[in-house]
């Protein structure tokens, strides 16, 4: 939640060029939304029985597809009024995808209706904090109740020094605190499942494929999961965006008709590129519907989300996800060095 | 809290801010009853004089 785009004075804005820039702002940037992104998408991906790489290479081309329509740091993330039902419920991945589905198309008909226009004119900022604020209550009881106990004291230890690190570490662009949050979580993971028995699945890369939806699996979607997240989405993905794209990007002009197209476009595509196993392995599919955001780091510019994107491309199975991570760790360390 | 911090200027500001969060977890499909209660409930200040701005 510390990630969220503020609406409050900034000093200046940044000048920014349409080009698209690779330097070590850019890399420590790629690496601002983890935090937030990875606990949400391994999370539904394991409780949904996803496919992990189709999910991936998906949340992939998501960023980059939003870093060449913007130019500018243009996040994107999983829905997470979503991913807390999925969680916390288990929802099977048609209903996610009928969901996303729902949401995509209920965006575009209030973005071409004008309705999100007017939306943005009557909703005041403090409702829209006030939804950031419930989100992350939501997600912090979730945490709470459903993770933090599962391994007894052991569980209370490293939930707390994660919050230490996260406070210590707080808007720190040097030393974002979500990297070494993950890297401590990596690390225990590693610990505690090193002897057991290794993933016999191996190293794949998987494209994603068209996925058929019924109309069931869409109307239930829209009525467990859209109505929860289209009012969140409105306020975070869409007000908020706005309002933070206007003081730090005031020269690109970002209407919130365009970021509802954009947010629309996504959640229409996603859906029908599913793919997942079913009951008899339960670690399937790209249900993950991207949500578009703007970062809070000022700095970083398309290249970010680029470069995000690059990282989750290469997506492969749980083992080889921990590596990835573990790889990032240490890739961390080095740009740090180079500073 | 750096968000909800930025809208701690004025009281009432900050009582919709709690008030639609409070919201937004506690209820089923909280985030659409926080959306248009927290929504009234700011003109509904404003029209009595008590927002500083709109």
């Amino acid at each position: 939640m510390i990630a969220e785009p503020s609406n409050t004075p900034q000093p200046a804005t940044v000048n920014v060029d349409s080009r698209l820039r690779f330097d070590r702002n850019e890399l420590a940037g790629a690496f601002g939304d983890i935090g937030t992104d990875l606990p949400l998408i391994i999370g539904m991906i394991l409780a949904a029985g996803l496919d992990s790489a189709s999910v991936l290479v998906m949340f992939g081309l998501m960023q980059v597809f939003t870093a060449l329509v913007y130019r500018i740091p243009m996040a994107v993330q999983p829905l997470k009024a979503v991913a807390v039902i999925v969680i916390t419920q288990r929802i099977a991945p048609e209903l996610l995808y009928g969901g996303g589905l729902a949401i995509g198309v209920a965006m575009l008909l209030l973005t071409l209706s004008g309705g999100i226009d007017w939306l943005a004119r009557i909703v005041p900022r403090a409702v829209v904090r006030g939804l950031q604020l419930g989100l992350g209550l939501q997600l912090a009881l979730l945490a709470l109740r459903d993770y933090v106990q599962r391994d007894g004291a052991r569980g209370y230890v490293l939930a707390a020094a994660a919050f230490v690190i996260v406070i210590a570490l707080l808007g720190n662009r040097r030393f974002p605190p979500a990297l070494f949050v993950i890297g401590l979580g990596n690390r225990l993971c590693d610990r505690l499942q090193s002897r057991s028995s290794a993933d016999s699945r191996g190293q794949r890369l998987s494209l994603p494929t068209v996925h058929p939806l019924s109309l069931s699996d869409i109307v239930s979607g829209f009525v467990l999961l859209a109505i929860p997240q289209i009012p969140l989405s409105l306020g975070n993905s869409v007000l908020a965006t706005r309002q933070i794209a206007e003081d730090l990007f005031p020269e690109r002009r970002i209407t919130v008709r365009k970021l509802g197209i954009t947010y629309a476009a996504m959640n229409l595509v996603n859906p029908g590129l599913a793919e997942f196993r079913r009951a008899t392995d339960r670690e399937v599919s790209p249900a993950i519907t991207p949500s578009v955001r703007a970062p809070a780091d000022r700095s970083s510019s398309t290249a970010r989300s680029t470069l995000q994107s690059g990282c989750f491309l290469p997506a492969y199975s749980s083992r080889q996800y921990r590596y990835f991570l573990s790889r990032c760790s240490e890739f961390f360390y080095c740009s740090r060095d180079l500073r | 809290m750096s968000l909800v911090r930025g809208e701690a200027v004025g009281r009432w500001e900050f009582f919709v801010v709690l008030t639609v969060g409070l919201i937004a977890v506690g209820l089923p499909y909280g985030y659409a009853i926080a959306l248009a209660v927290g929504t009234a409930l700011y003109y509904f200040f404003r029209a009595r004089g008590l927002l500083a701005q709109p």
